[in-house]
């Protein structure tokens, strides 16, 4: 991981102070500097931040690569030409930008351009000597690790690699969160592997080059699909750039691949978009959409790669999990049990799917109130994923998430809390401070600590969990109801009943919108909103028969 | 000088001091060597040494490898001025800095010896027979098609800046390139006889032997480096004087292609090893214990370029330790240490007695296990484990245990029998990541 336990500002103060000190010390000499960031708005910043505060002594010089033609010495050897005081072994810094721009396709050529790229690094690092200035080259994490391998030598005259962690990642989801236990029901989702995914500008360029030349290219269904995983991969890894605007595109792409591939012959192709769009679907809580969307791919992958099938296993989860998040419990565990054992049989006792299935089964269990069923497999589940994962993992985050729930819904919470502030702190550093996975890791928090009473510690992290959730979701999203309800708890339990009652009613009309009127969520909000309204009415203070949810 | 400056001033100029001295470059310039050089691979100077002086023939061709990183560069420069200093007409010159990468091939890279050959000799200001030397002016023009623009008339002026001119078309032009390819393709004799009459030039005007040294071929991909290699090693062995080839040490590894090059070369192979600072074992003790002559050449190393108050011996030691006897990492973790080191002065001034201390070098440790740790996937630790556990990986020609050899995340050690070992601070990740 890029950052450590370190605060993410501090870590990115001493990466700045690292930067300053190598181009002020090397002065003189060739400093190959690389800078890593991701976020283009955070990069410029910090840019024009060293920029000034090396001026006037330092001549700040800013080169973009040559598309087609992408190489480092050339960039600068150009530069050269026209700044005499360059030519004259002046001061100067030379910040390159751009990188992140070079497609990674062919297109072809003999060479995409991040090959050509890379390619001239690895042989011109030589002619670079005679450049005896601070090269600062931006890159981002995941081409700065290309970078290593690729160009490998010039690698090894690095002087320096300056790591700044983003502050924002606006962000992402993807997994499930209602309820207070949010468990986070790891989705199966083997198909994001970012490794042999096109990057996304690469994608739109191929794609418009495609359609342009045949708008019926066969082909164009499965770039479709490529397109909206990379989207879908971004939600989920936490690098969208808006929650909303992307999850819309992963949709979008998705459904027209879909109408695309119901030509004979892309079955399996059309059964990973619909389940791909029904995951997305239910992450947006449109619930019976998701459904037929999953019964749909089910059958056909049943019927095309027969009934024991990793990919169908896959689907029975995704099946479930729905099934658990609309409270159809019944009809959820026959399917994980199935999804489970599957599982086992095909990829082993040890295996990351498994541990999921193990996870999501110990949720349902939870759901039910079946928790001394729930706490083995919780337990399992999370020792699989750090052994098989390593200790900081965002499954591992979930487990430990899962578990602290299910001991604070037993009441055992000392035993919850260390679990959930590490769950808290590790996803922050995975996933960022804006996160629908840190807005319910907050939520569980603050859970607890109403639990136990601690009310003044409970109220900003939910008021906190709930802004985020809103702002990262959108109004609409059930677990923006669920934060309202249990923040109207709290509320109520203080007394403040006037504050509490509009929240209930707002997280009444969610759920009924969403999730249906008979959905548990739902009968528990109206549960509590009449209890509160029965409170006031005989303005009588004290706790109602509230239920959490 | 440092007479008038505060303490504090004082430890500040000493740590950029050391920064700057801690660069990474190879030692190349007499300046540079003569501040910085540490006698160190005696054995393998003496190895090289032997194969030039004892070749009867004149014309055998030597192939020299080694890891990213040990000295390699530092080590061939140092060779060539040696063997400038006994007497023969040495032409070194980097591959990087005479041809375009995605073009290197046998005939570009006989070109480019032909080239360095004459620039060599204008440099030492060789006396050829005026005759001879229009001929070969001629020659080379026509080649490199820079007749159209240097009518035969003008040659003569032209002189001295012709061949830097050839070299710069070489190096940048791709047509010039294509064009040589092409010419030269089916008529390698004809580009080796060149060679030969202009060496046979140099020898007849300077009563010396010629020495080529080629360096940096070991920068090429691996599968340039097979099909140069594999294919052509009989064209560049064809000129007849003594040549001296790099290669990466990754190459060697795989069988078929060294059993190529052993052939052709009749064995004569350098290689390079990384410094052995423990034997084979003494890293997995407790209380492990150095090799003192190796420890003692790489603290040598150090102290050359930081000053000591800024460097107890005992974190020398340890950054050795972490170093795994790889010259250029020895170099960086130490130069990583002086920047933590100067950032600490930029934030507090007065910080008088400030060195590297322990703190220090477990930041620095920490910087570069992120390096590492980037560029790693499951089964390059399933690798890595293996070879921390016996020594071997399972599969020494697997191309992943090969590129973690090229990355330096394994390193070759050698006395009688090759064996190899996690980078220390990839053993550092291992641990942290509870696989070993």
């Amino acid at each position: 991981m890029p950052h450590d336990a370190e605060d993410i500002d501090l870590q990115n103060q001493n990466a700045y102070d690292d930067l300053l000190v190598a181009i002020e010390t090397g002065v003189g000499t060739l400093s190959l500097l690389i800078a890593v960031c991701d976020d283009p708005a955070q990069r410029d910043e910090i840019i024009q931040h060293y920029e000034q505060e090396l001026a006037p002594e330092f001549e700040a010089h800013r080169l973009t690569l040559a598309r087609g033609e992408p190489s480092l010495k050339a960039a600068i050897a150009q530069e050269l030409e026209k700044h005499e005081s360059l030519r004259q072994g002046g001061k100067a810094i030379l910040t390159i930008t751009g990188t992140e721009q070079l497609y990674f396709l062919t297109f072809g050529e003999a060479k995409s351009e991040q090959e050509i790229f890379f390619g001239y690094l690895q042989w011109t690092r030589e002619a670079l000597r005679e450049f005896r200035f601070p090269i600062i080259l931006w890159l981002t994490h995941q081409m700065v690790a290309n970078l290593s391998r690729k160009s490998p030598d010039f690698w090894s005259w690095r002087k320096g690699v300056f790591r700044f962690a983003s502050r924002k990642r606006a962000t992402v989801a993807a997994a499930e969160m209602e309820g207070v236990r949010s468990a986070l029901k790891g989705l199966d989702l083997p198909e994001i592997d970012e490794d042999t995914l096109l990057p996304l500008e690469d994608l739109k360029a191929l794609i418009q080059k495609t359609a342009d030349r045949n708008p019926n290219d066969p082909l164009l269904a499965g770039l479709y699909n490529q397109m909206g995983r990379i989207y879908a991969g971004r939600l989920e890894r936490g690098e969208a750039q808006d929650y909303r605007t992307e999850a819309a595109r992963a949709i979008e792409y998705f459904e027209k691949a879909i109408s695309l591939q119901a030509e004979p012959g892309q079955e399996l192709d059309l059964a990973n978009s619909l389940n791909w769009l029904g995951y997305l679907y239910k992450s947006q809580g449109r619930y019976s959409e998701a459904e037929a969307l999953y019964v749909q791919a089910l059958e056909l992958r049943q019927r095309l790669l027969g009934e024991e099938h990793s990919a169908v296993a896959n689907i029975l989860n995704n099946l479930a999990g729905l099934y658990d998040s609309q409270g159809r419990y019944s009809e959820a565990e026959p399917l994980y049990v199935q999804a489970l054992e599957m599982s086992k049989r095909l990829l082993g006792e040890d295996h990351p799917d498994v541990a999921n299935s193990l996870n999501n089964l110990a949720g349902l269990y939870e759901s039910q109130g079946r928790y001394s069923e729930a706490e083995p497999l919780y337990v399992q589940a999370l020792e699989m994923s750090k052994r098989l994962l390593g200790e900081e993992h965002s499954d591992v985050a979930t487990r430990l998430n899962n578990l602290a729930a299910l001991y604070d819904s037993q009441g055992r919470y000392s035993e919850a809390e260390p679990l959930y502030v590490q769950a808290l702190d590790m996803s922050k550093r995975l996933l960022g401070e804006d996160h629908p996975a840190v807005a319910t890791s907050l939520n569980n928090l603050a859970y607890l600590y109403y639990s136990q009473g601690r009310y003044s510690e409970a109220e900003p992290l939910y008021v906190q969990a709930l802004d985020m959730s809103k702002r990262l979701l959108g109004e609409e999203h059930p677990d923006v109801a669920t934060r309202l309800n249990n923040l109207a708890l709290l509320y109520e339990s203080q007394g403040r009943y006037s504050e509490a009652e509009p929240l209930y009613v707002q997280a009444l009309k969610n759920f009924e919108q969403q999730l249906g009127e008979n959905h548990p969520n739902t009968v528990t909000v109206r549960e509590n909103l009449q209890g509160l309204q029965d409170a006031m009415q005989k303005l009588q203070p004290g706790k109602a028969s509230s239920n959490l949810l | 000088m440092s007479g008038s400056l505060t303490p504090a001033a004082d430890r500040l100029a000493r740590f950029q001091e050391a920064y700057r001295n801690l660069d990474l470059l190879p030692l190349i310039e007499k300046r540079e060597l003569e501040k910085f050089q540490v006698a160190y691979g005696l054995d393998l100077l003496a190895e090289l040494q032997q194969l030039v002086e004892d070749d009867d023939s004149k014309d055998g061709k030597i192939i020299f490898s080694g890891h990213r990183g040990c000295g390699k560069s530092t080590l061939l420069a140092e060779f060539g001025r040696q063997c400038r200093d006994r007497g023969y007409f040495v032409v070194f010159f980097s591959i990087a800095d005479s041809i375009e990468m995605s073009d290197v091939d046998h005939v570009s890279i006989l070109f480019a010896i032909a080239l360095n050959l004459m620039l060599e000799a204008e440099k030492a200001s060789v006396s050829i027979p005026k005759s001879a030397k229009t001929a070969i002016d001629n020659w080379f023009a026509k080649k490199a098609r820079i007749i159209t623009e240097t009518p035969l008339s003008a040659e003569v002026s032209v002189g001295f800046e012709l061949f830097k001119l050839i070299s710069g078309k070489l190096k940048s032009e791709a047509s010039v390139r294509d064009e040589i390819r092409k010419e030269f393709e089916k008529k390698i004799s004809e580009l080796v006889a060149q060679i030969n009459i202009i060496a046979a030039q140099i020898q007849a005007a300077t009563q010396q032997d010629v020495l080529v040294i080629i360096d940096d071929l070991d920068k090429l991909d691996l599968a340039v480096v097979e099909e140069i290699y594999k294919k052509h090693i009989k064209a560049l062995f064809l000129p007849g004087i003594r040549i001296i080839f790099t290669i990466p040490i990754s190459a060697l590894r795989e069988t078929s292609l060294r059993s190529y090059i052993t052939t052709e070369s009749d064995n004569q192979i350098v290689e390079m090893p990384v410094t052995k600072t423990f034997v084979k074992g003494e890293r997995r003790k407790d209380d492990p214990v150095p090799v003192a002559e190796a420890m003692q050449t790489l603290c040598e190393v150090l102290h050359r370029r930081i000053d000591p108050e800024l460097l107890d011996p005992e974190i020398a030691a340890q950054i050795v330790f972490y170093s795994g006897g790889v010259l250029r990492e020895l170099i960086r973790l130490t130069n990583v240490c002086c920047r933590i080191c100067l950032r600490s002065l930029r934030r507090n001034p007065d910080q008088s007695a400030l060195a590297i201390d322990p703190i220090v070098l477990a930041e620095a440790v920490k910087e570069l296990r992120l390096d590492f740790e980037m560029q790693l996937g499951k089964v390059d630790y399933e690798i890595l484990q293996t070879t921390y556990e016996k020594f071997l990986p399972d599969d020494p020609k697997d191309q992943k245990f090969l590129d973690l050899l090229h990355g330096l995340h394994v390193l070759e050690y050698r006395n009688d029998e090759i064996w190899y070992d996690a980078h220390p601070i990839v053993i550092d990740l291992l641990k942290r990541k509870g696989l070993i």
